[in-house]
């Protein structure tokens, strides 16, 4: 009988544990990656909203490693007496986890539904929430390029090369930025994409359709710097192409459908 | 007589018919150049927002009036893009007005500064306020329009707020007034002149390659398509510098590289291929790039930063001065590489094969103190080479000057003049 109720006692304790142990906030949520500035994905996100929870990081939550998130993270390290050096290593986040809470689910559903919100501990979380913010993609651009820019372009190269081979859509996007750097094109990339008779799409509306995420990776690629015209400003079609003009400009090189020309 | 009838209206319901699509294309095709002219001025509007938020913001980080001059300058002009841009709109009067007054006080403000009517210190006190407010607007706006894109709703704008108004139901009378703006705003121009804005690459002086030299270079390069598909092609004459594009396909990989005719320089490469979920660490991406870098060759240069997005990360590296370790953006290169196992998805190396001539320039120190506004620190500093307005390559103080709630500035500094060559607000 003695025995059964040290059995019982036990499995009490050890439920009990259980129960305070899951509780508590998601503790094990880091992976094991030391992040820097320039990473991006979910540990960046709970690097945000824990900062965020002590009144470290005043910036949006999103999941980018830029400056203000690296800045944030050295102020915590130097109050904490960590050695002072922007990366989040395990020591890093041993203690951020110990002085701060993350509501993991909370977080990702204001991302997921495109709020507007902050995660400052003590302030009631529904408080925290505004309207919808202006949507986000998910990529890390240079510093010179917008994500306007870069939904702009997507568009664009769905809409006038989406059959094309990967290389000939990122050479479209190439052409545009081109065209923005050229003197004698305008020095946006809106304008540039709306300037009249400049692209098909824009005549024919396929502008308007929704870009994929083939087409965005090759805007991306062209953002960074990758330009497989070897500097065009112009392309077309030979097979559908209706100007006399266009055949007078010095041409570079065809990629699929298209002849790209300086 | 029965029949006569039949053939008379089906001929009325034929011509109706014709006429009806006929109309109903043409609308389709203004409602198309309708929505054209207002996402632009949407979408232009609200970068220029974004660039104003900007400027403002560059406003107040300078004591200097000299460096202040360029800010000033942009505030004033931007914000009168701006008005014209929201002029051009189809929204009510009442907001039309709001917001002209406001960018009209903005833009007058920062040409009183300029033109020394107003102090400094006064204007940047007022800014610490207004800049939030504008950031505010900024957000509203893209969020007010963030349908702005769309078609249907640029076409249902228009139509709520002016062909209603009007009482005037004829797509007729938009045509004219849509085709009046497209000829008047933007003529189209034939560029005659091909400008050269990036590397000469027709100066490079080395001997030619033929194609089959290309090919074998190609092999060098990236032994790891010994066995693809290759399929190469000249440059057209026109081009203006000869290069082979190479293309090559092997099993799931697809992808280019560019070499130089004159000496077999690698331009760019770039591949696709589907990809796993897996994640290397930032540690061994690390590692990879450098192995690559060195494989390559480029072993005078420094990795400046790196972006981790869902399949790749992008690299940029600079080339280093050898006398005084300053960073030559204009000798850069770029990498692509895999998350998940680490491949060279793409190089860019037109940049670095021209390399840039540098020439001695004096250093004479700073006084960021005196340069900076006391809410800035000044956290990173080193020398980097950058472009002045004459295009020259000129030795520069690379600062990161950071303001907590107005963020992290990259400020290029001229060492021997002190011109403020660039500034960028860093994500």
């Amino acid at each position: 009988m003695k025995q059964l109720k040290y059995i019982l006692i036990s499995l009490l304790f050890c439920t009990f544990s259980y129960s305070f142990i899951s509780e508590q906030p998601t503790t094990q949520a880091f992976s094991a990656q030391t992040l820097e500035r320039g990473a991006y994905g979910d540990d960046v996100i709970e690097l945000q909203a824990r900062l965020q929870y002590i009144g470290f990081y005043k910036s949006d939550i999103d999941g980018k490693f830029g400056y203000s998130t690296y800045w944030a993270l050295r102020n915590f390290q130097e109050k904490y007496g960590l050695p002072i050096d922007g990366l989040l290593g395990q020591d890093t986040k041993k203690k951020l986890v110990g002085v701060s809470d993350y509501d993991k689910k909370f977080v990702h559903d204001q991302i997921n539904k495109g709020n507007s919100f902050t995660y400052y501990g003590g302030i009631d979380l529904d408080k925290q929430v505004k309207n919808k913010k202006e949507e986000s993609t998910n990529m890390q651009l240079p510093p010179q390029y917008s994500e306007k820019d870069l939904k702009l372009i997507a568009n664009a190269v769905y809409g006038e090369s989406r059959g094309e081979p990967y290389e000939g859509q990122v050479a479209v996007a190439a052409v545009i930025l081109n065209r923005v750097e050229h003197p004698e094109f305008p020095n946006t990339v809106s304008e540039v994409i709306f300037q009249p008779l400049a692209f098909t799409a824009v005549a024919d509306g396929q502008i308007w359709l929704e870009p994929n995420e083939r087409a965005k990776e090759a805007v991306l690629d062209a953002l960074n710097g990758w330009d497989p015209t070897e500097n065009a400003i112009y392309y077309f079609n030979p097979k559908t192409a209706t100007s006399k003009w266009i055949w007078s400009r010095p041409q570079i090189k065809t990629i699929g459908q298209h002849i790209f020309c300086s | 007589m029965k029949k006569t009838i039949w053939v008379i209206v089906s001929s009325v319901a034929v011509v109706f018919l014709v006429y009806h699509f006929s109309v109903q294309s043409q609308n389709n095709r203004l409602e198309n150049a309708l929505a054209v002219q207002y996402s632009n001025q949407l979408t232009s509007a609200s970068e220029k927002l974004t660039k104003l938020t900007e400027s403002v913001d560059q406003t107040m980080l300078f004591t200097d009036k000299e460096a202040l001059e360029q800010p000033l300058d942009d505030v004033w002009r931007i914000s009168s893009d701006i008005r014209t841009s929201i002029s051009a709109l189809p929204i009510n009067n009442e907001t039309s007005a709001i917001w002209m007054n406001y960018l009209n006080r903005l833009g007058n403000g920062a040409a009183q500064v300029k033109d020394g009517k107003v102090p400094i210190e006064e204007w940047q006190k007022n800014m610490a306020g207004a800049r939030e407010n504008l950031q505010e607007l900024s957000n509203q706006w893209a969020f007010t329009n963030k349908d702005g894109g769309s078609k249907d709703y640029i076409v249902k704008a228009f139509v709520q707020n002016k062909l209603d108004q009007n009482g005037e139901k004829s797509w007729k009378s938009l045509g004219n007034s849509v085709k009046a703006y497209t000829e008047s705003d933007f003529p189209m121009t034939a560029s005659e002149a091909d400008q050269q804005k990036k590397k000469d690459l027709q100066h490079i002086k080395d001997a030619d390659i033929t194609s089959a030299e290309a090919k074998e270079k190609f092999f060098k390069l990236f032994p790891e398509f010994k066995d693809a598909k290759i399929h190469i092609t000249e440059s057209s004459q026109d081009a203006p510098y000869p290069f082979y594009h190479i293309q090559f396909h092997e099993g799931i990989r697809i992808g280019y590289a560019d070499l130089t005719k004159k000496g077999g320089h690698l331009l760019s490469f770039l591949m696709e291929r589907p990809f796993e979920k897996t994640t290397i660490t930032v540690q061994q991406m690390k590692d990879k790039s450098a192995e690559y870098m060195k494989n390559f060759g480029f072993t005078d240069t420094e990795m400046v930063e790196y972006r981790e997005n869902s399949i790749a990360w992008h690299l940029s590296f600079a080339r280093k001065a050898q006398d005084n370790d300053a960073l030559i953006y204009a000798d850069g290169i770029q990498l692509k590489i895999a998350k998940d196992n680490g491949e060279l998805l793409g190089l860019n190396a037109m940049e670095y094969i021209q390399k840039e001539k540098i020439d001695k320039q004096k250093i004479v120190p700073i006084d960021k103190a005196e340069l900076f506004s006391s809410n800035f620190s000044v956290e990173e500093e080193r020398l980097a080479y950058v472009e002045n307005k004459q295009l020259q390559q000129r030795l520069a103080y690379q600062l990161i000057a950071v303001n907590e709630s107005i963020g992290t500035y990259k400020i290029y500094i001229d060492t021997e003049n002190h011109e403020i060559l660039h500034a960028e607000k860093l994500p």
